[in-house]
């Protein structure tokens, strides 16, 4: 396999409403920075990735084609990836493998997604018109008339609670701090959308969405883009003395709702990251990862999330939150962007912007919210909504 | 001690002047009724037409009966819960109505109690 490298990563920051532009122009936006970033134009872009999640959000189907078009790239070769929340993850397993095959050299990663147009009559809100849109991403069969999908009541009922009862962590109090933390990280993030300095308190006591998930324990609803350009080690090599090398990818597809000693794991993820640390030689995730961007959908999930990429034991998470691990200032910093509870959140987006944040940091370039980087590795974790499709990625910075 | 009704008669004002809580309480023209222990009495409110109005005694008609303990009730106005905690425990409940309704009413007091709004 050919070794592939990020060379361009372009960001907009998340926003609750983008309502002054299109999708297009969005997409467009990011595209311009990622190349700018890299030095390149479009002329030298060999093939193109979008990381679109849902048409329905966007009102137009097949959105990619438009993309394409808005952007110049006609008869450029391009493909779309859908897969929920995880569709960046899989978005870059998909452009590292048109890398590493050998059939492109370089290739655009478009992100972009706008979700929040959408408007319920009945209760004056955005957020129920964009729940009611997005329900039929759940199994529309068998679970929709229970329960809608990936929503902040469901990965309670399948991961939060029952950790809590076999393990005996994360305490509501643990996954208030974890909020807090992240809301704290986006304080100072110049693209996150959330900007409010919260305590345990206020995070403990907001409205209960499901218990012991509060409303600052979701993660919000935006509108984004985000864009990155890969090269192979060749052309990398042409374009930057900074080459950011993708060196491990892991997918894993495990329903938890399928199996009943599923549930509390997320055992998705820990598939992901075995596979993705295989390929990447990643030996003592605890000890070699500087920085980790994952997918705090609600905050009880990114303590899992800690077990099942190595950084602690399986029933450990809540310890690391204690001891400030995964603080800004810790061993191990999880998510300094503010993640999906605090710098935004829209499938297809939020992961490569997640990707651009890990390059951002292992390249010491990532400002305010920059982390110390030792060893020179970092991971992005994502999940589709219910933690079925899970995706795990190794950055890592070396000559 | 601060009661349900001695906040409420607070905000009221500030909610009545709130364009977000005015869009809010136009989309929601509902009669809610008091009946908290540690009040002088029971008290009610009606919204209509974007405002709120505060009212001594029983309603004849009211859309949503909520009993319980005013202190909680307060704790909610004052923004330090937010009210599905004392309904989800137990320390305010519905005689009448459904808490779905009571989550806009909150809706409606985050206006102006929250860093940020739900």
């Amino acid at each position: 396999m050919k070794r592939v490298a990020a060379v361009g990563i372009g960001q907009l920051p998340f926003r609750s409403r983008y309502a002054d532009k299109s999708y297009p122009v969005l997409a467009h936006e990011a595209t311009e920075k990622a190349l700018q970033d890299a030095r390149l134009t479009l002329n030298d872009i060999d093939a193109v990735v979008y990381s679109i999640y849902c048409p329905l959000m966007m009102r137009q189907d097949s959105p990619d084609i438009f993309v394409q078009d808005y952007l110049g790239l006609q008869g450029k070769p391009s493909l779309r990836v859908a897969a929920g929340a995880a569709t960046g993850g899989c978005a870059l397993y998909t452009t590292m493998m048109q890398i590493a095959s050998g059939v492109a050299r370089t290739v655009l990663l478009v992100a972009v997604q706008k979700g929040s147009d959408f408007f319920s009559a009945a209760t004056r809100s955005r957020g129920d018109g964009f729940n009611k849109a997005m329900s039929i991403s759940g199994d529309s069969i068998w679970s929709q008339p229970v329960v809608v999908g990936g929503t902040p009541p469901t990965l309670t009922l399948w991961y939060v609670v029952p950790h809590l009862h076999k393990y005996g962590n994360p305490t509501p109090e643990q996954v208030a701090k974890v909020s807090v933390k992240n809301h704290k990280n986006a304080l100072v993030n110049p693209l996150a959308q959330l900007k409010v300095d919260l305590t345990v308190e206020d995070v403990m006591y907001s409205r209960i969405i499901a218990w012991p998930t509060t409303m600052y324990e979701c993660c919000l609803m935006s509108d984004g883009a985000s864009a990155m350009v890969f090269a192979s080690e060749e052309r990398a090599r042409e374009i930057t003395d900074t080459p950011i090398w993708m060196s491990g990818a892991g997918i894993s597809y495990y329903p938890p709702s399928h199996s009943a000693a599923g549930l509390g794991r997320m055992v998705g993820v820990h598939e992901a990251a075995q596979r993705a640390y295989q390929m990447a030689g990643v030996k003592n995730p605890r000890q070699e990862i500087d920085v980790a961007e994952v997918h705090d959908l609600i905050s009880g999930l990114e303590v899992i999330t800690y077990e099942e990429l190595g950084l602690c034991d399986i029933g450990e998470g809540g310890r690391l939150v204690d001891e400030g691990v995964t603080e800004k200032t810790g061993d191990v910093p999880v998510n300094p962007s503010g993640g999906r509870v605090a710098c935004g959140h829209v499938a297809g987006v939020s992961e490569i912007s997640s990707a651009c944040d890990v390059v951002a940091q292992l390249r010491e370039k990532a400002g305010n919210i920059q982390v110390p980087i030792r060893k020179g590795k970092g991971v992005v974790e994502t999940i589709s909504g219910g933690a079925n499709q899970c995706t795990v990625t190794v950055f890592e910075r070396r000559s | 001690m601060e009661t349900g009704r001695s906040e409420l008669e607070r905000v009221i004002p500030a909610l009545n002047a709130s364009p977000r809580a005015k869009n809010l309480m136009e989309a929601w023209p509902r009669i809610v009724q008091f009946d908290l222990e540690g009040e002088a009495g029971p008290f009610h409110i009606i919204v209509d037409k974007g405002q709120m109005k505060l009212g001594a005694g029983v309603h004849k008609a009211p859309n949503i009966v909520v009993a319980g303990d005013t202190a909680e009730f307060a704790n909610v106005i004052l923004g330090k819960k937010d009210i599905t905690h004392p309904l989800l425990f137990g320390q305010l409940r519905l005689t009448q109505g459904k808490n779905m309704e009571m989550i806009t009413f909150a809706r409606i007091l985050a206006a102006i109690t929250r860093k940020w709004g739900a």
